[in-house]
């Protein structure tokens, strides 16, 4: 399939990106998942998944994808607002830079995990994020009730992704 | 000279009583007593026919005339923003007293009609308050409503609504009056403090 082939060579040319960096700073990245939360699907077919990536390591890395044995498939998104149209965009790679952490947080980027089965609140599930550099790096998130995540500061969440790298 | 000065200097201090004095109404700066968006009169609900997630007829004009109403567009294969709009929706709910939760109608309108069916807007619905309304028409009623209240929806075209295709859509929150005119617009991010506190703010100005 032409997109499998395209994703194949995105993963290949950021792995290759990752490498280059890697070698001009002289370390390498440290990575760390923390918050991971993943929502009770209220549509059987998608539910959300929100964390932080840290990298304190002293080179860039890039997320170049994440599997779970409770979704299908796992895609990222970020939420683009255009002309009043909010729409998601699908992320192949996100860069995680030296020093710096990307936040998946609702309206900004986020997993979107695809035919989750069934999850209830309190349930664990296993992300596997595969990064170019760091490789593999698994975080347990935990199950949330949809209505955990009220109580305001979405605009904030919002405005923290604009400067913490959009991917692509 | 100083005729004109004197002149000046009584106009700006006229300005600054008019200000002073300006309510809720002409408020439409950093003086607006509310957290979303003032737009008193800019949109109507339109007369047109759903179906909501009872099965039953519903007119988005006659059936949510004489209750103040919530309304937003979205998808239920919508993974984050639209729970998140929904919960928010339902924790502001929950924060108004019973007298105030009587007179707001929250509507969920599906600009997937396509995937969405009346059983799957109800079952989606009830995860955040059963008593919300899902409603659900043809695509050209939908688009239709949506563009009389100035909301985009940015569907894909009907050879590619295959699988897990998304459905791009305003994220604004529109509240109408009990007489269907648009009093304020929550975008999306608008914790639920803040719209429960508008909605008391609106219903204390008009002194109900």
């Amino acid at each position: 399939m032409p997109a499998a082939t395209a994703r194949t060579a995105a993963a290949a040319t950021a792995a290759l990106a990752a490498a280059l960096l890697a070698g001009c700073s002289g370390g390498a990245p440290e990575i760390s998942a923390t918050g991971a939360t993943v929502r009770v699907p209220s549509n059987p077919d998608v539910t959300a998944g929100y964390l932080t990536v840290e990298n304190t390591g002293g080179a860039d890395d890039i997320l170049t994808g994440v599997t779970t044995d409770a979704a299908e498939e796992v895609q990222m998104h970020a939420t683009v607002e255009e002309d009043g149209t909010t729409s998601m965009e699908q992320r192949y790679e996100v860069p995680v830079r030296a020093g710096e952490s990307v936040e998946f947080a609702t309206g900004g980027l986020h997993l979107m995990l695809m035919d989750p089965g069934e999850l209830e609140a309190g349930d664990t599930v296993r992300l596997t994020l595969s990064f170019a550099e760091s490789g593999d790096v698994t975080v347990d998130a935990e199950v949330e009730d949809v209505m955990a995540g009220t109580g305001g500061g979405g605009a904030e969440d919002m405005e923290d992704m604009d400067h913490s790298g959009h991917g692509g | 000279m100083r005729t004109t000065l004197t002149t000046a200097a009584a106009g700006a201090a006229a300005a600054v009583l008019l200000a002073g004095c300006g309510g809720p109404q002409a408020a439409t700066g950093d003086d607006s007593p509310y957290n979303g968006s003032e737009v008193q009169g800019a949109f109507t609900l339109p007369d047109a026919d759903f179906t909501d997630s009872k099965g039953e007829e519903y007119n988005l004009r006659e059936d949510s005339a004489g209750a103040y109403t919530a309304v937003f567009f979205g998808f239920t294969n919508c993974p984050d923003i639209c729970p998140t709009t929904m919960a928010d929706m339902a924790q502001a709910v929950a924060e108004l007293d019973e007298a105030e939760r009587d007179r707001l109608n929250v509507v969920f309108v599906t600009a997937d009609p396509d995937r969405d069916d009346p059983e799957l807007l109800d079952m989606w619905l009830s995860s955040f308050d059963p008593s919300f309304t899902g409603l659900s028409g043809d695509l050209e009623t939908t688009d239709a409503a949506a563009s009389e209240l100035g909301i985009s929806i940015d569907r894909p075209e009907e050879e590619d609504r295959k699988g897990d295709y998304q459905v791009g859509h305003g994220s604004q929150v529109l509240l109408f009056s009990p007489e269907g005119e648009s009093e304020l617009m929550w975008r999306y991010g608008t914790g639920p403090d803040a719209i429960a506190e508008d909605f008391g703010a609106l219903l204390d100005e008009e002194g109900a």
